[in-house]
This record gives structure tokens, C-alpha cells and sequence, in this order.
């Protein structure tokens, strides 16, 4: 199945993913443009996180072209994929901090490691972890707060960096309801302004509230496909 | 390399989290450069003690008594010409009389009681300053002894010999001694790295996926690396310092009896020793770096 878009800034052609002889992901063909906002939905089990694993290569393609903003990821050398995952702001599900390190520096370690300015991070750091409501915490560690604050952090690391793609895997899976409805309005926010959205979800509901496309999987396959 | 805050932070973090790891091997750095520092230290000394000795080396030529003075002349003369030979001085048999009792004044009364002085003339043979090795010597006083007017040539060939023999002995020593100790400290470091960094395994796969490139997630290690290998080297030569300095103090008296005055090595030499331990810090890290490059 193909959706066409006017922009595409992700381009899937007759992708596979093949584990040994399983097969994780059949056939996916898919244009996402810039600015979008995507929601992969299916069971579990149906390639929600390999499907975005494949964007920001964690997992390589075994079949078929995928291009991320015009570059061909299986011409992207282990050396040069830092350049690809700076286009990315990543949450994950079990949200990856670094529990060695504050809140401050598991969200600094994005403009770090681009070689900012540390008056700058300082500066962009403080401003993201105020929007995201949890500058107060920003010298504790990440197993000493809830599991809505982790995610806030997760948050503030993916968007720091402006990247031009936000995936998120499941941002709301492991929240109660009031840390839910406002990770998902900072990361609207972020959308409205121009940065692609994608996120991969179990909730109807939260799909429900928000105006995006709706990819669907089945056993690695795309079922459905709805704007 | 990215080397900023942050690569110190993550590094003293690491070192925090796995101080006994990292006392160990600065320990191991420390006792290495403790075992070569005392070899080098030896072998200096040594050099030191046959450089001195080496300045004052002669061939004495000790010539035939029934020879004329005009054929003593052109002995000296044709000995001069040698390449290796510095300058040739004639000491009559008198004038070795006079200087010999002036060196044994207790047994003065030996020489009261001689009819005929029993010392034939010599000649005082001295050696060009980059000549003055035993194979100079050798082949110069086997080339004198072809003389008719020669009856016998002296230089001191067995202690030389031996004295030689132990420098090069020491210097063998230290160098072997070296590179056993270079070879074990890059394993141990090579080994510490790669615990660090298989400890931290999680955290760097986290970095990668951020966007953060080689270059800055290696950086911290690097660090490490440096700061086993430099802080390690300056502990050894303390230690060895310390060492070397109670026991001049406590023996230099005894020493001084022979003429001999120990040194510490030179400042070159600490140097060298400083850079090569750095080095050493350095490789470990790059080795194991390299290999989980490899299998990441």
C-alpha cells in the first residue's frame, strides 16, 4: 500500500525486515512529509518499534529503499550515522536516560556532543526543561523521579536539538492521564511548528484526540492507512 | 577528538564509579616505571662511573732498555702517528721511579735498599675522546707490541673488559626489562578501558542514538588513558626519587671512598620515561577502543 504526500521528507519502497527467517515487516511502501503528523497503531507485535527503528537506522532495511530526507540510508556508512540521528529527536519507550547523569546532563549531552557553545546549553537547556515543567529537577537523577517526569526528560533531550523529525515510541504508554495529555501537547506543539511527528501507539483514544494519519499494521504489514 | 567539559566529566564520573579498577592500574604504571626508572637509574650510573674512567684511560708502553734514544724518539713518534692516539708522553725510568714512591710512601723503605732502578723508560699513550672503547684499545696495543723497541704494553684489559660487560649487561637489562613492562601495562590498561567501557555499554548505545559521534563518545576514554599513563609515570619517578634518596644519603659516604658519586638520571631521561609511560596510557586506550569499534 502507498500513501503520496506533496513533501515527502520519509520515503518507504517496497521495504522488508527479515529476522533469520521471521519476518518483521512486509512490503511497507510510505511518503510522510514534513510537518506531519503520523500515528502508527496496530497490536502488539505488528512492527510499530522496528518500523521506527528503521528510520533512524537503529535497524537496517533487508529489502527494498528507504530515504530520509533524500539520502538513501543503505549508502549511510556507521562512521556518517551521527549526521542521519541528528535529524531525529527520539523518545523511547522505556525512555534511555542515562541514570550516571542529571536531568540537565542527559538533556546537555545532545548539544554537547554537536561541540555547543556551554553559555548556550545552559541557556537552551534551562528554556527546555522549563517548558517541558520540570527545570526544578534538572540536578536530580533519572531513578529518582516518576515515570511522567523520566518521560518529560525524554522529551526536552528529543526536541533540544530542533530536529526536523520527533519520533516517539509509545509516549504515553507507562503515564497516568494528566502527564499524558501534556507530553502529547508539547510534542503538538512542536508539530505545529513545523516538525515531524511521528508517533507509535496501542491508544485509540489518543489518536482519537488529535488530528493526524493513521498507519495501521498487521503482522508487519500495512493495513490501513487513513488521513 | 571533542575534548571539552563534558568528555572531563564523563571521565572523573568513570573513575568515580570504578575506583578500584583505576587504582589498580595506576599502581600497575607506578610499579612498571618503578622497575625500569631503577634499571635506567643503574645503567646511568654506570655509564656515568666508565665515561670518568674512560677519560683517564692510558696505554703504557713500557720500552726495551737496551734501545738508543733516537730509536725512543721514533717509537713515540710513529705511536703519535696512530689515528686513535691522542697524544704519546715519554716518562723516563727515573721519573717512574720518583712517581711510584711518591705513591707508596708507606713502603718507602723498599725502594731505599735498590742498586739499579728496576723500571725501564715508557711511553704514556692517550686515546682520542671517541676512541677510548676496548676494541680501540685492543687493536692499538697489539699493534704497538709489533714494535722491536716495545717490550711490553699495559692497559688494564680484564677490568675494562668486565666493566664493560656489566654496562652492557645492565643496559640490555633495561631495555628488556622495558618493553616486558611497556607490553604488560598497554594489557592491563587496554583491559581497564574495555571494562570501562563494556560497563558503560547502555550509556554509549544511548549517545549514538542522540547523534553523538565517535569522536566525542571515545574522548573520556582518551582521557583516562592520558591520565594512567602521565599521572602513573610522575608517581613512579617520585617514588623512585624518594627511594634513590635515602639511599645516597645513607651510602654516598661509603661510595665516596671509591671516587664514585651517584646521580639521579637526567632530566632528558625523565622525560623520556614520562613520554613513554603517556604513550602507554595512550595505546591501551586505543587498542581496546578499536576493538569495540569492532564489535559494536
Amino acid at each position: 500500500m502507498t500513501i503520496l504526500g506533496s513533501q515527502p521528507i520519509i520515503r518507504m519502497f517496497n521495504v522488508y525486515k527479515r529476522y533469520d527467517k521471521m519476518s518483521a515487516l512486509s512490503d511497507i511502501s510510505i511518503d510522510i512529509n514534513s510537518g506531519e503528523l503520523i500515528f502508527i497503531t496496530g497490536p502488539s507485535g505488528a512492527g510499530k518499534t522496528t518500523l521506527l527503528k528503521l528510520f533512524y537506522k537503529a535497524e537496517t532495511v533487508t529489502a527494498g529503499q528507504l530515504l530520509i530526507g533524500g539520502l538513501n540510508l543503505s549508502r549511510v556508512r556507521p562512521s556518517a550515522l551521527y549526521k542521519l540521528r541528528r535529524k531525529f529527536g527520539i523518545i523511547f519507550q522505556d525512555f534511555k536516560l542515562i541514570p550516571s547523569m542529571t536531568v540537565f546532563e542527559n538533556v546537555a549531552i545532545v548539544l554537547e556532543a554537536s561541540g555547543e557553545k556551554q553559555r548556550i546549553i545552559e541557556r537552551k537547556v534551562s528554556k527546555v526543561l522549563r517548558t517541558v515543567g520540570i527545570e526544578d529537577k534538572k540536578n536530580l537523577y533519572p531513578p529518582s523521579l516518576s515515570g511522567g517526569e523520566q518521560q518529560r526528560a525524554a522529551v526536552a533531550r528529543a526536541v533540544i536539538g530542533e530536529p526536523e523529525i520527533i519520533i516517539a515510541d509509545e509516549p504515553t504508554g507507562s503515564l497516568d492521564p494528566e502527564s499524558a495529555r501534556i507530553i502529547i501537547e508539547l510534542l503538538r506543539e512542536f508539530n505545529e511548528r513545523g516538525t515531524t511527528l511521528i508517533i507509535a501507539t496501542h491508544s485509540q483514544e489518543l489518536i482519537k484526540q488529535n488530528r493526524g494519519r493513521v498507519i495501521r499494521l498487521k503482522k508487519g504489514q500495512i493495513v490501513e492507512a487513513l488521513t | 577528538m571533542i575534548i571539552n567539559s563534558s568528555s572531563f566529566k564523563r571521565c572523573s564520573n568513570d573513575i568515580k564509579n570504578n575506583k578500584f579498577l583505576h587504582a589498580i592500574t595506576f599502581i600497575t604504571v607506578v610499579l612498571s616505571i618503578l622497575i625500569v626508572g631503577t634499571f635506567v637509574l643503574f645503567a646511568s650510573n654506570a655509564q656515568e662511573l666508565l665515561d670518568r674512567w674512560k677519560s683517564g684511560i692510558k696505554v703504557i708502553v713500557y720500552l726495551e732498555n737496551n734501545i738508543s734514544s733516537s730509536e725512543k724518539t721514533r717509537t713515540r713518534l710513529e705511536i703519535r702517528n696512530f689515528e686513535e692516539v691522542e697524544d704519546v708522553f715519554f716518562v723516563s725510568g727515573e721519573k717512574g721511579l720518583e712517581e711510584l714512591k711518591n705513591q707508596m710512601t708507606r713502603q718507602k723503605a723498599i725502594f731505599e735498599n735498590l742498586k739499579t732502578n728496576p723500571l725501564p723508560d715508557s711511553l704514556e699513550v692517550f686515546l682520542k675522546k671517541d676512541r677510548k672503547d676496548l676494541e680501540s684499545l685492543e687493536s692499538l696495543a697489539s699493534k704497538i707490541e709489533q714494535f722491536q723497541s716495545v717490550g711490553e704494553v699495559e692497559y688494564g684489559k680484564e677490568w675494562i673488559g668486565r666493566f664493560v660487560k656489566i654496562i652492557s649487561l645492565s643496559r640490555l637489562a633495561a631495555i628488556s626489562m622495558g618493553a616486558v613492562f611497556f607490553m604488560v601495562t598497554v594489557f592491563i590498561i587496554a583491559n581497564t578501558i574495555r571494562l570501562a567501557l563494556y560497563s558503560r555499554k547502555e550509556e554509549i548505545e544511548i549517545m549514538q542514538l542522540v547523534g553523538a559521534d565517535d569522536r566525542f563518545i571515545k574522548s573520556p576514554f582518551y582521557i583516562q588513558g592520558f591520565l594512567h599513563g602521565f599521572l602513573g609515570g610522575i608517581g613512579g619517578l617520585l617514588i623512585l626519587f624518594l627511594l634513590f634518596f635515602i639511599f645516597s644519603v645513607n651510602i654516598s659516604q661509603d661510595l665516596s671512598a671509591f671516587i664514585i658519586k651517584i646521580k639521579f638520571m637526567s632530566l632528558k631521561s625523565v622525560f623520556i620515561i614520562l613520554f613513554c609511560s603517556t604513550l602507554v596510557g595512550w595505546l591501551g586506550c586505543y587498542i581496546s577502543l578499536k576493538q569495540f569499534s569492532k564489535n559494536s
